[in-house]
């Protein structure tokens, strides 16, 4: 779905993207990490053309960025701006109608479409009519999110998304994204300082320093095989197995061959959930039992196993 | 409400805080004491003579005196009382008929005066505006302005104000004022004052219409460059401060030499004296404020908004045209407002040059040491400031983005 081949940015003497190539196919979500100044922000204004390329190209559905009509490949393309920039004089409603009105919806479904997208970042209908700055920043952030969904785009574009937002209405955002995307199938590329974040919402991570992509791969094997010190180190340190657990859920390892007693696990709990549970309640070994009803059991063996 | 309100787009000269209207009051007393004893009008027995005070109840009699006193102690009085919502309203009323009864009593004083031949001229008898009328008029206006800033509704605002000017033109116009010295010399003058007024404005808004598209490239331009800029506006800033009758008077000699050597200039009717280079001045000095004002509006603009509309898919004109210009609108107008009322001032000025305009009424009442022929001048310069005041303060009410904080 979306190609970087060779891309290169330069301001100055400062190279803020260099020599990037990378595969997103389409589906995918690409969670994009790294130290600030990394590049990151700058690799996705290369996609949605508010910059061009001092070298290299971008491939969005086989075809090549710089020759289609940036206007209308804006529009296909959601983009979550780090600093929100909503709209000062429009109202809630108006700054999630943008692209849709843009693209010349009719006012009941933009209407239909507003009360939607409220729901799904979690904000109460009565917020619709009022202004950017009689709002939180984290509303404003959500107002921004549910703005770069509004048209449904194909590609969507997440500068630190919800980085405004409190733990748990973070989860929840991130649920509805991961719902979003499994039925839309839309591709994402989101940025964040969130190792647990890049880990949970990433099919595929990959890791930008001083403009260069050091590194690109799933959670676990980015995780289990960092391919540098300032990754290792991005990823936790000597902390980093921790993070390994959340890229495996308790079904995975289960041997539903036999159970034991006790209160069971869910199967789609991830690791981490799992070891918390055993420290809890001072065992080694848990019951666990699975969507169809099946019942097994996951032991710290099978845990830590690679 | 009311205040947050009335620091949008305020009709009124000063924004006054709470507690002001107790302010008002006290000076309202203080200044009686003093306007009672100082001349309400002065009566000479001709154009020359030197006028000779009288207080306001000896030239209008008890019972105006008492009226308008008792109309000032209201005024007090609603101010002193405690507070209720419709206070501003009742005293923006009351002092809108102060200033109306002031007025009318100085046209009833000179009518009866001069009837009278008070001091021997008979017709030729002029009845002049003394001190105490102006000490009365200028509180009273001043506590209307503040009065009226503090009403809530953009459009009672507007109807009191236009009330009050109605009013004044009322009197006027039903010949009550006519044997003021004031009213004489714009009988005298009528067609001149009339052209003069359109002299003056064809002046001011030529000057601002020459500085606009050099105002606003320069704006523009800072506004791109940021801090880079700073050299640009040091130098519009030194025009500023050549003092202005200077900067007319300097452009004379260029100018001639200019016409001079190209008599193509001349044939157009430009010359080195005169509209040609009173416009050119007043467009030197209105460079600054307009380049400031379009810099400002366009760095007020968020950067952020500007990319968010940018990577929305919006085309150049859609970003201008939905976010620029509705964001940058009401500071915009808001500089304009203090271009405008700066330039009508200074407008004035091109009379020294011989570009007519109201200044001529001035200077040649201080030539002639004829009092009411400057007052004529000045009573209308600073209407026109006034009105254009007003006028763009209901257009920033109508110009201003609803989310706007
Ligand atoms: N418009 C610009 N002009 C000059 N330099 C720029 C510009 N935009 C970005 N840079 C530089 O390019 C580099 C990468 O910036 P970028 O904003 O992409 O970083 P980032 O990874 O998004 O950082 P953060 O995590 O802090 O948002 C930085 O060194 C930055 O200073
Ligand atoms: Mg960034």
């Amino acid at each position: 779905m979306i190609r970087l081949d060779h891309l290169t940015k330069r301001y100055g003497a400062t190279v803020a993207v260099d020599d990037v190539s990378l595969d997103i196919p389409a589906g995918a979500i690409c969670a994009l990490v790294g130290p600030s100044g990394a590049g990151k922000s700058t690799l996705l204004r290369l996609i949605n053309r508010l910059i061009e390329p001092d070298g290299g190209c971008v491939q969005i559905g086989g075809a090549e960025a710089g020759t289609l009509p940036v206007v209308a490949l804006r529009r296909r393309i959601g983009y979550v701006i780090q600093s929100v920039g909503l709209f000062p004089h429009w109202s809630v409603a108006r700054n999630i109608a943008t692209v849709p009105r843009l693209l010349g919806w009719e006012t009941a479904r933009i209407e239909r479409r507003i009360d939607q997208l409220l729901d799904l970042v979690g904000l109460p209908p009565s917020l619709a009519t009022r202004y950017p700055h009689e709002l939180s920043g984290g509303q404003q952030q959500r107002v921004g999110v549910a703005r770069a969904l509004a048209a449904e785009p194909e590609l969507l574009l997440m500068d630190e998304p919800f980085g405004a937002v409190d733990p748990v209405t973070r989860r929840t955002l991130q649920d509805a994204l991961l719902e979003i995307q499994a039925r839309t199938g839309t591709t994402i590329i989101l940025v964040t300082h969130d190792v647990d974040e890049a880990v949970r919402l990433g099919t595929v991570i990959a890791f930008l320093s001083h403009g260069r992509l050091v590194q690109a791969a799933s959670p676990a094997e980015m995780l289990r095989a960092p391919a540098s010190a300032e990754v290792a180190a991005f990823f936790g340190g000597p902390r980093l197995g921790l993070r390994l657990l959340q890229t495996a859920s308790a079904g995975e390892r289960a041997d539903f061959a036999r159970t034991i007693a006790g209160e069971p696990v869910e199967a789609e709990a991830m690791l981490d959930e799992v070891v918390a549970r055993m420290a809890a309640a001072g065992v080694t070994s848990l019951p666990v039992k699975d969507g169809q009803g099946r019942r097994g059991v996951i032991s710290l063996d099978d845990v830590v196993a690679r | 409400m009311t205040h947050s309100t009335a620091q949008d787009g305020s009709l009124a000269l000063p924004r006054a805080r709470p507690g002001a209207p107790a302010l008002a009051a006290a000076f309202i007393l203080a200044l009686c004491a003093v306007a009672g004893l100082a001349g309400f009008v002065s009566v000479a027995p001709n154009r020359l003579a030197s006028g000779q005070p009288l207080p306001l109840w000896v030239a209008s009699g008890p019972a105006v005196t008492f009226a308008l006193v008792a109309l000032a102690g209201l005024i007090a009085g609603l101010a002193l009382a405690p507070r209720r919502p419709d206070r501003p309203l009742l005293v923006a009323l009351a002092s809108a008929m102060l200033v109306l009864g002031l007025v009318a009593a100085t046209g009833e004083a000179a009518t009866r005066l001069v009837a009278e031949g008070a001091s021997g001229g008979g017709r030729l008898t002029r009845v002049s505006l003394g001190p105490a009328f102006w000490i009365w008029l200028v509180v009273a206006l001043l506590v209307f302005a503040d009065a009226t800033g503090r009403i809530a509704a953009l459009k009672l605002r507007f109807l009191l104000v236009l009330g009050l000017a109605a009013g004044l033109g009322g009197l006027a116009a039903s010949g009550r004022l006519a044997d003021l010295s004031l009213a004489r010399e714009f009988a005298v003058n009528r067609d001149i004052f009339v052209e003069a007024v359109a002299t003056h404005l064809g002046l001011t808004f030529g000057g601002l219409l020459l500085a606009l598209p050099a105002g606003i490239a320069i704006g523009a331009y800072a506004a791109a460059r940021g801090r880079r800029a700073g050299a640009l506006f040091a130098g519009l800033n030194l025009i500023q401060t050549i003092p202005s009758i200077a900067l007319f008077a300097l452009l004379i000699g260029p100018l001639t030499a200019l016409t001079a050597a190209l008599p193509a200039l001349r044939a157009l009717g430009l010359a080195g004296i005169g509209a040609f280079p009173a416009l050119i001045a007043l467009a030197l000095y209105a460079l600054l404020p307009v380049a400031r004002a379009v810099a400002a509006a366009l760095t007020a603009v968020p950067p952020a908004t500007l990319e968010a509309g940018r990577a929305m898919g919006m085309t150049r004109t859609q970003l201008a045209r939905e976010v620029t210009l509705p964001l940058a609108l009401p500071i915009l107008l808001e500089m304009a407002r203090v271009v405008l009322v700066q330039l009508i001032g200074l407008t004035v000025l091109a009379a020294l040059i011989g570009a007519g305009g109201l200044g001529t009424f001035i200077f040649r009442g201080l030539g002639q040491t004829a009092a009411d022929l400057v007052l004529l001048g000045a009573l209308a310069t600073i209407a026109l400031a006034l009105a254009a005041h007003l006028a763009l303060g209901l257009l920033i009410g109508l110009a201003r983005p609803q989310g706007a904080a």
